[in-house]
């Protein structure tokens, strides 16, 4: 099973939401539907991704498309190990870590070193890859003597910049993409795009998930259509890009050209 | 390092403990995280109140002088021969209180930190693992102070007392696994963290941490004995006072069931944890 010609592979995937415990058990609703109140909880549950199986091996590029709710901020979740599968197998290659979002376990009262430090923390990363990373990201960001100031100073924009540096310098071995993340300037979004497409050349395999096939048509070479939490094609990237097109209205043509995409931020 | 991840409930119960064994790589892999966790969990207490550290002292100590008014001043309690009470209770209530806090906040701390868990993968059970190293940090301070408090009521000091510092890490062992447990209950159910303090006091006076193991062993009926007995904090405490207030090294037996006891909650805990974990980004 464990072959070196599989970057990503999924066997019969599925992962369900039982409605009645997203919430989570309290004593109340657990009394509550034990003394009757079925109607109200009894809604059961809500496959999100069912019986979903793909593969691709090292070098790939492959792109999820699909509408809203068909299951693929679901997929990246399952991909990056943020939630296990209920059913089926997932098997993952590559020992990097996966980032799903940037500026992910950012805390506002420690300055921007130190989120530096432990959002690579966070991604498993050891102290000397840790301070090896300093420079480089002190560079890439431009924040200067702010990275020495709490989060909580900062503006939105320089957050994103702070974590997209750290996002762009952790190397992951499978990398998420999603379509269009601007951060910064002109200057800096030019320095972002040219990163990660030396990114893209490093990582073993990389998923994009869009709306629109157009970003999709320019780099990827496999396609994982997505309807309802199934899969409802998977293959080479044209033909299938093809049909979902007849399908889905023209998209708006993307805010602007080119696979200047981020880590995905999902949330 | 890990090259290959294979996940899915499909794998089988054969690899149910190859998974296990495959966490504790994964948090092995973590160690960075766990000690920047602990470490910032302190600075940032230090700085975020007035007093600081003397909070880390002043606590422990306030609760010694409560209980010491209630049962010596209150009650007419006290040891008529033998160490002073306030001495013969805080060899007990410091590691007592001291797994009661690492608890409360692992719990609560592992509930919190639900925005990292849903973006970035890593073993949750650093969580409650930083913060029973963070306590022990706060336990280690407000032991020093002990021989300090004992020479005030007149005790005399032995080295027999330092071996209360090999203590530490089996005390910090069972902590973390009383901890993995609560904090996987309390995403199953929420009420976990509610009930907890309840419990904690219950928990409390069923362990010779008011008293010791002989006063409750002339109390307790010979039948509940060895159920009392089964407390996994209850050895610890044991060697703790032995250690601290007789100067004497602690038995065998003692010692052997507090590692017992160590190896079975961190253990249970971390099974627990481990099993519950790929549901924790999805239960909020």
């Amino acid at each position: 099973m464990a072959s070196d010609d599989v970057a990503i592979a999924a066997r019969g995937l599925g992962v369900k939401y039982d409605l009645r415990r997203t919430r989570g058990r309290t004593l109340r609703r657990s009394l509550a539907a034990a003394v009757g109140a079925r109607r109200r909880t009894e809604k059961g549950s809500f496959w999100a991704l069912r019986d979903v199986s793909f593969s691709i091996a090292p070098g790939e590029i492959l792109g999820v498309i699909g509408k809203n709710g068909a299951g693929k901020s679901t997929l990246l979740e399952v991909i990056a190990e943020v939630i296990g599968p209920d059913e089926g197998v997932i098997q993952v290659s590559g020992r990097r870590p996966t980032l799903l979002t940037i500026g992910a376990g950012f805390e506002r009262e420690l300055t921007g070193r130190e989120n530096i430090r432990l959002n690579a923390a966070y991604l498993g990363l050891s102290r000397k890859a840790i301070e090896e990373l300093f420079e480089p990201i002190e560079e890439f960001s431009e924040l200067g003597e702010f990275l020495d100031q709490p989060l909580k100073t900062y503006s939105t924009g320089m957050r994103a910049r702070l974590g997209f540096s750290i996002a762009v310098h952790t190397d992951p071995d499978i990398l998420l993409l999603d379509e269009v993340l601007s951060v910064g300037d002109a200057d800096f979004q030019a320095k972002s795009r040219n990163r990660l497409s030396e990114m893209m050349t490093r990582a073993r395999a990389i998923v994009v998930v869009s709306h629109s096939s157009e970003f999709i048509e320019q780099i990827c070479t496999k396609v994982l259509w997505l309807e309802k939490g199934r899969v409802r094609e998977f293959g080479e990237a044209e033909p299938i890009l093809a049909e979902y097109g007849s399908t889905v209205p023209p998209t708006q043509p993307a805010p602007l050209a080119g696979p200047q995409a981020a880590v995905a931020p999902i949330r | 390092m890990v090259t290959e991840r294979l996940r899915g409930p499909e794998i089988g119960t054969r690899s149910r403990f190859a998974y296990l064994t495959q966490r504790v790589r994964d948090l092995y892999a973590f160690r960075y995280l766990v000690r920047y966790l602990a470490s910032s969990q302190l600075r940032v207490e230090r700085v975020s109140f007035a007093f600081g550290f003397f909070w880390w002292l002043l606590d422990p100590l306030l609760m010694i002088a409560i209980w010491t008014f209630v049962l010596v001043g209150i009650f007419g309690r006290g040891n008529a021969v033998g160490p002073p009470f306030p001495i013969f209770l805080m060899a007990a209530m410091l590691p007592w209180q001291y797994m009661n806090r690492a608890v409360l906040i692992g719990v609560s701390l592992t509930l919190n930190k639900e925005l990292q868990m849903r973006q970035i993968s890593f073993p949750r059970a650093v969580f409650p693992l930083s913060i029973s190293i963070s306590e022990a940090v706060k336990l280690l301070l407000a032991l020093a102070i002990f021989p300090i408090v004992a020479l005030a009521f007149g005790e005399s000091l032995s080295p027999v007392q330092l071996l209360a510092l090999p203590l530490i890490p089996i005390l910090m062992a069972i902590t973390v696994g009383i901890s993995w447990f609560f904090s996987a209950l309390n995403f199953a159910f929420r009420d976990t963290q509610q009930l907890l303090s309840v419990l904690f006091r219950l928990w409390m006076f069923l362990s010779p941490v008011l008293y010791s193991l002989a006063d409750a062993r002339t109390e307790i009926p010979a039948r509940f004995q060895h159920i009392y007995e089964l407390n996994p904090m209850c050895w610890i405490l044991v060697c703790f006072r032995d250690v601290l207030v007789y100067h004497h090294i602690p038995s065998l037996a003692s010692v052997g069931a507090t590692i017992v006891a160590a190896i079975v909650t961190t253990t249970i805990g971390f099974s627990f944890f481990n099993m519950q974990e790929p549901r924790f980004a999805r239960l909020n």
